[in-house]
């Protein structure tokens, strides 16, 4: 098992490091144009762009650009030009606000998504079912910023059920904190309980062919022993692994549509504005941290299905 | 579900008036009287739901409706070229990684891994933002900036992680399988058994999944197209008219929910049928073991 | 004779399907006394497997069950489901054919059987625990302490099935069913389970109701037994009735098809050899496979698998090899070895004189018509995507024949195969295994090959259409000159076709002799422990125990 660990571990800082060449050609080489003046935002001046073009090293080679570029994300000297702010410090900033969306959605529709997957695959075939994966099929398509605005519009500045925006910080007060993350995480859940539910479904309806399910029902166990211990058991594994990949993708910049729909000043908000005033640095920091987390996450994730279906360890 | 589809393809080739035709300071006529187009405090008209302004009119002036059909035009021709395109690069790369194996399988798994490691919005938005401003130049290959093709692109490398997975993992399964094995015997080499033996297995994967990646690649146009990355105004899709409408959704509601209805719409339909070719290819049978009442 | 343990009358059990409803068992009536073994033996799609699901209630939900089962008074088709599912693991236990599928790959083998006991019995988990570890040492479990805790892809193929075995014991059933219980284990493994069986059947006294294929473990364990076949019992009674004096048409057919080892051989040998020297020679083949990951004792050099070590062996021109040997014993990857499907890391092999060993794919591709193969897996080893046209003439395509051309030759090799040309148009799920096998042989025969390998060509097949492939393998011999290299780890086959025997064991080879020594007096002890643990069809001859370690 260790060993499995640590051949992960390495595949990991591999990765990183890729990622990390992949987030610099992507900003730095692959679009045409000067990449100073790209970074100066929208009117520079021509000092500006000379400033800026010494500063990351745009004249110097790709190789040291790239260090220099790593140094001054990661390092925390990145500014936007645009606000003349920290990029680092307000990526912090904005963590809490989207932390708790990600953890809240995630958790609203893990629960949903198996509760709705096993009662679409337990009455499979039937009129429920059939509602049930349409409805499904229905939470997928809808688009999250459409889904976001409406309701922030609808059940929080007409009806007023709900604050139509903003944040509070779960310190200053925690039942407003919730109170002002129901909507955007309904909103965001929509989407994966859709996901979820039918390739909970979809796993359980496997599992209930195979040979072991039958087994269980020869020993003599009830039926809701069966579901539970076997059917559920091993339907969920590769779920779990899925749940932890997109909760990662949800952090690292999922949010970012939900976030601005409902002005929770998350990262993701931060990024949408920088995107909006062609700003690159932000969007540069983010995009590189976001991904790094959903990197580590992976590796956390791989771990943990090892440890769940013992037989990926001698894999 | 294919009307759905074919609806606003037909409808916009029949549609007479350009869509960036502004009208602002234009009456028409409601129920005999004249009516400001866009009243003098800026709220447009709403739905007059017969002859012009079908759907009302957008704070430009601009036909609601119309707008709405060219931008079908423009959000499924993106769609389905982004699908497309990615259809054919996933099963290249899921092919090549799942039958050479070893060095090439790690190299394109790890390319993927790096590629999936991107949120599809966070890595849209990434690469629609640089790309924005000057274009694309890699090699050969240059765009313009705020191109269509630039979309089409970046939605379609998003998505290929997404599909060549699964196509990897049936390569890997089908290479062992003795067919593969007869052939090699038989003196197939690398080419001929992709294209002969596992391609043709491949193909009901690929079609389960191409309905799913054209409403995928049509959402994340609309959510870029929305954060201001995709498609530029004035040229008209459902995403950026939905970010024109939420600013005035409680003067001016239609503009917003409009254009996604209708994006939810076609999305629906696309995965309703994606939906029904899954069903239709699954080999469980309804005779399988249901559970029992608990 | 006392009260049947279980009464079936008249059973009868449909399938409804999307266009039509089957009747898989069509009245079947049959008793089980207590402490009786009662063997339910046919081909595959007799009904036999949906009888016994049908006892204890676990079809499918659009399964229809009329008729009578009684058990010890009580009228099960029809009851309740509690009343069902109390007896289901309690009084009627059972044990199905393939452990590793069997079984929850994700929990751990003690904790399954403790949950059997404690859905009948009000024990607390530590003492189920150890009611488990009984078990296993009761079915003679190595080291049971430490297997409790394995998970079942830990343990052997026949560990498992003893673990199986220990789970349908755990609440003392007074009923046992064994669906093809030993069909996915080795034969030396099977002979051990065989014995198991006997021996709780006589400690315990429960009644065995043993499903099954094979009428060599029929006759070695079976007190009665009854003969189906298309979902009717076409005769019943004593064991020794059946085998010596059986009465019904179809009875004696599927006994004569049996391949017996002690039994002559399907077809007179022959001399082998043109005097050419030798079609395919391996001296010292080598293969081995590096392995990763793997949890073995590091030893030095233990980190590659020897699949194949060392082998010399030749096969003439028009002759047949046998090569026999249980799983793991190297024979499929010496097979493929042969064929250049996979490169050797060690010795030669020589094709008509021609070193191949190294041949990169231009030198091969001109032998390729010479050396052939044939797959085991009917179903598996034909693209289910292509019609038998293009399968079967790919070879010909491959080889610059124009599709016209490949055609017409197709149409006449469908024709030596014993099918019709009508059948090239057609697709691989359209025929049954034995027309697949056929299939393949033809491919297999595409381009005029000296050699054939055949990898296990008839053993997804039942008995029946075993016999017709053999014969039909044995007149293409006689017809084209071919030589075989025949696979197989079923002896009894092997004694049918073979004219000299190889024995593998653990990639090396340990007897080469001519079919008849080999069969009457082996020479190596591993041969011996072979042939005599096979299941002979002969309930006079009931082998006594060989005591090797369990495995």
């Amino acid at each position: 098992m260790s060993r499995f660990v640590l051949s992960r571990l390495a595949q990991m800082v591999v990765v990183l490091f890729a990622v990390s060449v992949l987030t610099f050609l992507i900003f730095n080489v692959i679009p045409n144009g000067d990449p100073a003046a790209r970074m100066a935002g929208k009117s520079p001046t021509a000092t500006q762009v000379e400033a800026i073009r010494a500063e990351w090293g745009f004249d110097e080679s790709l190789p040291v650009q790239y260090v220099r570029t790593m140094e001054k994300v990661l390092g925390g000297g990145a500014i936007s030009y645009f606000t003349q702010l920290n990029v680092r410090e307000e990526i912090v900033r904005g963590l809490p606000a989207t932390l708790s969306l990600a953890i809240g959605a995630a958790i609203l529709w893990m629960v949903m998504g198996v509760a709705l997957g096993l009662l679409g695959a337990l009455r499979a075939g039937r009129i429920s079912d059939r509602l049930l994966t349409f409805a499904a099929l229905a939470g997928v398509s809808l688009p999250v910023f459409w889904l976001g605005a409406l309701l922030s519009y609808y059940l929080g500045f007409k009806a007023g059920w709900f604050p139509n925006g903003g944040y509070v910080p779960l310190t200053e007060d925690p039942l407003d904190w919730a109170y002002h993350l129901v909507l955007p995480c309904t909103a965001l859940a929509v989407l994966f309980v859709g996901f979820y539910s039918r390739i909970l479904r979809s796993n359980v309806l496997d599992t209930l062919n195979e040979d072991f399910v039958r087994t269980a029902r020869a020993k003599g166990l009830s039926e809701r022993q069966v579901v539970l211990r076997h059917v559920l058991r091993n339907s969920l594994i590769p779920i779990v692994t899925l749940w932890g990949l997109d909760f990662g993708a949800v952090v690292a910049g999922g949010a970012i549509l939900t976030e601005t729909v409902f002005d929770l000043q998350g990262v993701g908000q931060y990024a949408a504005e920088s995107v909006g005033q062609l700003d690159v640095p932000p969007v540069l920091a983010v995009t590189l941290f976001g991904a790094f987390f959903i990197v580590v996450l992976n590796t956390v994730v791989d771990i943990v299905y090892a440890l769940l279906d013992p037989r990926i360890r001698v894999s | 579900m294919i009307a759905a589809l074919a609806a606003p393809l037909w409808a916009s080739a029949v549609a007479d008036r350009a869509p960036d035709r502004t009208n602002e300071t234009g009456t028409i006529e409601v129920d005999g009287r004249q009516v400001d187009v866009v009243s003098l405090d800026g709220v447009p008209i709403g739905p007059q739901w017969g002859g012009e302004y079908l759907l009302g009119a957008d704070a430009n002036g601009r036909d609601v409706m119309v707008r709405l059909l060219y931008g079908a035009r423009n959000s499924l021709l993106i769609g389905i070229a982004a699908a497309l395109l990615t259809t054919i690069l996933a099963t290249i790369v899921g092919l090549v990684a799942g039958y050479f194996g070893r060095w090439v399988d790690a190299v394109a798994r790890s390319t993927l891994d790096v590629i999936w490691a991107f949120p599809v919005i966070l890595l849209g938005v990434a690469l629609g933002t640089t790309l924005a401003v000057g274009g694309l130049k890699v090699g050969p290959l240059e765009l313009e900036a705020g191109s269509m093709a630039i979309s089409i692109l970046v939605i379609a490398v998003v998505y290929v992680p997404y599909m060549a997975r699964p196509i990897r993992g049936e390569v890997l399964a089908l290479r062992e399988r003795e067919f593969v094995e007869a052939a090699h015997a038989q003196g197939a080499g690398p080419l001929r058994t992709m294209a002969g033996e596992l391609l043709p297995n491949l193909a009901s994967t690929i079609v389960v999944f191409a309905p799913l990646m054209v409403a995928n690649a049509i959402l994340l146009e609309a959510s870029l197209s929305f954060l201001g990355v995709g498609v530029m105004p004035p040229d008209p899709s459902w995403g950026n008219m939905i970010d024109a409408g939420v600013d005035r959704l409680v003067t001016a509601p239609h503009l917003a929910i409009a254009p996604g209805l209708m994006l939810v719409l076609t999305v629906l339909a696309l995965n309703v049928f994606g939906d029904g070719v899954r069903d239709a290819f699954d080999p469980r049978s309804k005779a399988a073991w249901g559970a029992r009442r608990l | 004779m006392g009260e049947p343990l279980l009464r079936v009358r008249d059973l009868t059990v449909s399938f409804e399907g999307e266009d039509a409803t089957t009747r898989a068992v069509d009245g079947v009536s049959l008793d089980l006394a207590p402490g009786e073994i009662l063997a339910l033996v046919g081909e595959s799609g007799c009904g036999k497997s949906v009888t016994a699901l049908s006892l204890v209630g676990l079809l499918a939900p659009n399964a229809s069950t009329r008729g009578s089962v009684r058990y010890a008074g009580r009228e099960l088709i029809g009851a309740p489901e509690d009343e069902l599912r109390r007896l289901r693991g309690e009084q009627l236990a059972m044990i199905f054919q393939d452990p590793l599928s069997s079984l929850n790959p994700v929990l751990r083998v003690g904790d399954q059987i403790a949950e059997q006991i404690r859905a009948h019995r009000a024990v607390g988990r530590a003492e189920a625990r150890e009611r488990a570890v009984e078990l296993l040492r009761r079915v003679e479990l190595p080291e049971p302490e430490r297997r409790v805790d394995a998970y079942p892809h830990e343990l052997s193929g026949g560990m498992r099935q003893r673990a199986t075995i220990a789970m349908a014991l755990s609440c003392e059933p007074r009923i046992l069913i064994a669906d093809e219980p030993t069909t996915a284990l080795d034969v030396t493994v099977q002979a051990q389970i065989l014995d198991l069986i006997r021996e709780l059947r006589a400690e315990t006294g429960a009644g065995v109701l043993l499903i099954t294929h094979d009428f060599g473990v029929v006759a070695q364990l079976a007190d009665r037994v009854a003969v189906m076949d298309a979902g009717r019992i076409v005769e019943q009674g004593s064991a020794e009735e059946i085998f010596e004096r059986p009465r019904e048409e179809r009875t004696r057919r599927l006994l004569a098809a049996v391949p017996r080892i002690d039994g002559p051989p399907r077809r007179r040998p022959r001399t082998a050899g043109d005097g050419d020297g030798p079609v395919l020679a391996l001296e010292q083949l080598e293969v081995s496979f590096a392995i990763r990951g793997r949890r073995l004792p590091r030893r030095r050099g233990a980190d590659r698998l020897r699949a194949v070590d060392g082998v010399s062996l030749t096969v003439e021109a028009g002759e047949t090899v046998g090569l026999v040997g249980e799983s793991g014993s190297g024979k499929s990857t010496l097979a493929r070895a042969a064929v250049r499907l996979l490169e050797p890391t060690g010795g030669t092999v020589s094709f008509a004189g021609r070193d191949i060993t190294r041949a990169g794919r231009r030198a091969l591709d001109p032998l390729r018509s010479e050396l052939q193969i044939v797959f085991q897996d009917p179903y598996g080893s034909l693209n289910p995507r292509k019609r038998v046209r293009d399968i079967v003439g790919l070879p010909l395509r491959l080889h610059g024949v124009s599709r016209r051309e490949a055609a017409t030759r197709v149409d006449g090799l469908l024709e030596r195969v014993g099918l019709s040309p009508e059948h090239a148009d057609r697709w691989p799920h359209e025929f049954s295994g034995g027309q697949r096998q056929r299939i393949g042989i033809a491919r297999a025969l595409a381009l005029d090959p000296r050699l054939v390998v055949l990898d296990e060509p008839v053993s997804a097949l039942d008995v029946t259409v075993q016999a017709q492939i053999l014969d039909l393998l044995d007149t293409l011999q006689r017809d084209l000159g071919l030589a075989y290299l025949f696979i197989s780890h079923d002896l009894g086959v092997i004694r049918q076709v073979a004219d000299r025997v190889a024995v593998m064991r653990a990639g090396k080879l340990v007897e080469l002799a001519p079919a008849s020594e080999i069969y009457a007096r082996p020479a190596h002890p591993y041969t011996a422990q072979l042939l005599s643990a096979v299941p002979l069809p002969d309930p006079r001859r009931r082998r006594v125990a060989v005591a090797p370690s369990a495995r």
